[in-house]
Formats: structure tokens, sequence, C-alpha cells
């Protein structure tokens, strides 16, 4: 019984400092639904764009290392810092940016994405559409 | 050693969960979507737990080291590592290819790991519910 009530005491606890976060945190989660929608590509659509893409790998660098879609430049999350000036001097304003994944139901692209729409403050970023996947089905 | 381990039990757990808590506090929205990336939830759950669980691992962990209302936060931490074996099995069984946000946003853990390291977690918490309160 003595178990649960200290239980019960911290579980109401936590309860304040979780509203003051909800409420003043800087980096507050919003109340309004999902994050904007990415915009999204097919490789046809991508194939059309010639070569204006810039390929963006968020998959993992051993992946990355298996295989790639030619001409990619490899960005995942978790060398995020190390593989940016890569990313960087292979940019230029003019190249649309496509990032993929594994495809399915990964969502490193999409992370990728909106880092690199929030952090370098860039327009035109796509995910492709069923990722790696996709690319080794229909164009490999 | 034998009445050495409670205490190192006791730093590991509190430890990491409070390490977990904070790295989650910086940046709660990160967090969010760390929790929406597993799917389980609506988005408005996913931004109270955001808000909430980081508190709770912290006030618990910080109980644990402490050794106040010690027993209620290691049953607290007990069902949270049931809780996030869960979410982690879910992830891993509908093959959604996610880091486990466990401790705070962009980190690399995949699940298989973050299970291992959950499991080790719950048994050191169950371990230190069943130490005897004077031997602990």
């Amino acid at each position: 019984m003595k178990t649960l009530r200290e239980a019960a005491l911290l579980l109401v606890l936590a309860v304040v400092p979780a509203l003051a976060t909800g409420l003043y945190h800087p980096k507050r989660p919003a109340w309004s639904g999902q994050a904007e929608a990415l915009p999204r590509a097919t490789i046809a659509q991508a194939q059309s764009w010639g070569n204006r893409v810039l390929w963006v790998d968020a998959r993992s660098t051993e992946a990355y290392r298996t295989g790639h879609i030619p001409g990619a430049v490899s960005l995942p999350m978790m060398n995020w810092e190390r593989q940016l000036p890569e990313f960087l001097q292979a940019w230029t304003p003019d190249r649309k940016i496509i990032v993929y994944c594994d495809g399915g139901s990964c969502q490193a692209s999409e992370e990728v994405a909106r880092r690199l729409k929030r952090e370098l403050g860039l327009e035109e970023v796509t995910v492709l559409q069923e990722g790696w996947a996709a690319w080794r089905r229909d164009v490999r | 050693m034998k009445a050495l381990w409670p205490w190192l039990g006791r730093l590991v757990l509190g430890g990491i969960f409070a390490y977990a808590a904070v790295t989650k506090l910086l940046d709660p929205a990160a967090f969010a979507t760390d929790i929406g990336h597993y799917r389980l939830l609506p988005h408005s759950a996913t931004v109270l737990l955001a808000n909430y669980l980081p508190w709770l691992e912290l006030l618990c962990s910080t109980a644990v080291l402490c050794r106040r209302q010690e027993r209620g936060a290691l049953t607290i931490l007990v069902i949270l590592c049931l809780m996030f074996a869960l979410a982690l099995a879910s992830a891993w069984i509908r093959d959604l290819d996610i880091t486990c946000g466990c401790f705070g946003h962009g980190t690399t853990t995949g699940v298989p790991w973050a299970m291992v390291r959950n499991a080790i977690l719950a048994l050191i918490a169950v371990a230190l519910l069943r130490c005897p309160a004077r031997q602990a």
C-alpha cells in the first residue's frame, strides 16, 4: 500500500512541471495536429528533373556503402554534423533535393528533409516515395 | 560485494533514467516527433506524453538515487520499461525503420539494442524492488 501511495505521489508531482513545459517551454510540441506534409516525388518525376536532382541518402552509412542511387550524398541523422559539409559542397540553389530512405515505413527521409528545411532554410526538399526499394525495383 | 550491488544498481538505473529525461526535456517537440514515429497514439496523446514522461522519469530517477519514495519510483520505472518494451516490440514487428527516441531526438540506438537495454534496466529495477529494505 505504501508503495502505491509513493507511486501515486510521484505521478501527481510530475504533472506540475509537465504543465509548465506544455505552456512555456520554447521547444514545446505543437497541439495543432501533425507537421506540414512534405512533398513527395515518384521515381518517374525525379527522373524527369534530370541533373537538377540532388539525391540525399538518409539511411545509415553502412546501407549507403552497400548500395545507393548514383550521385547520392549520404546524410543520415546519426552522422549529421560529419556529413553536412559534403552535402553543402554538392548543393547549389538550382538543385532539387530528394531525400530517400529504405522505403515503405521508414521515417529517416522525412526527418532529414525536415531538418534540411528547418536548419538550412531550404525550400525545395522532396521525399522519394517508396525510397530505395522503389529505385531498386524500377531502375536497377 | 553483496552489499554493494544495490548501490550500483541504483546508480545505473537512476543515472540512465535521469540522463534520458534531461535529453528529452531539452527538446520536447523533437521527443514528440519520436513518439509519433511509433504510430501508436493520436497526436494529442503524443503531445501530452512528450511533456509528461520526461518529468516522470526525472522524478523517479531522483527518487531512486536519493532513496526517497524509492519503492514507488521503482514500481513506476518497471511499468515504464514494460510500456517501452511493448512499443519497441510493436515497432519491430511492424518493421518500422526508427530510432528508439530513448535519449532524445537524433539518438542512434536502433530498436533491437534498445530492447536489450530496456530489459536490463527492468531487471535492475525488479531486483531492487525485491531487495529487503535494510540490505538496500
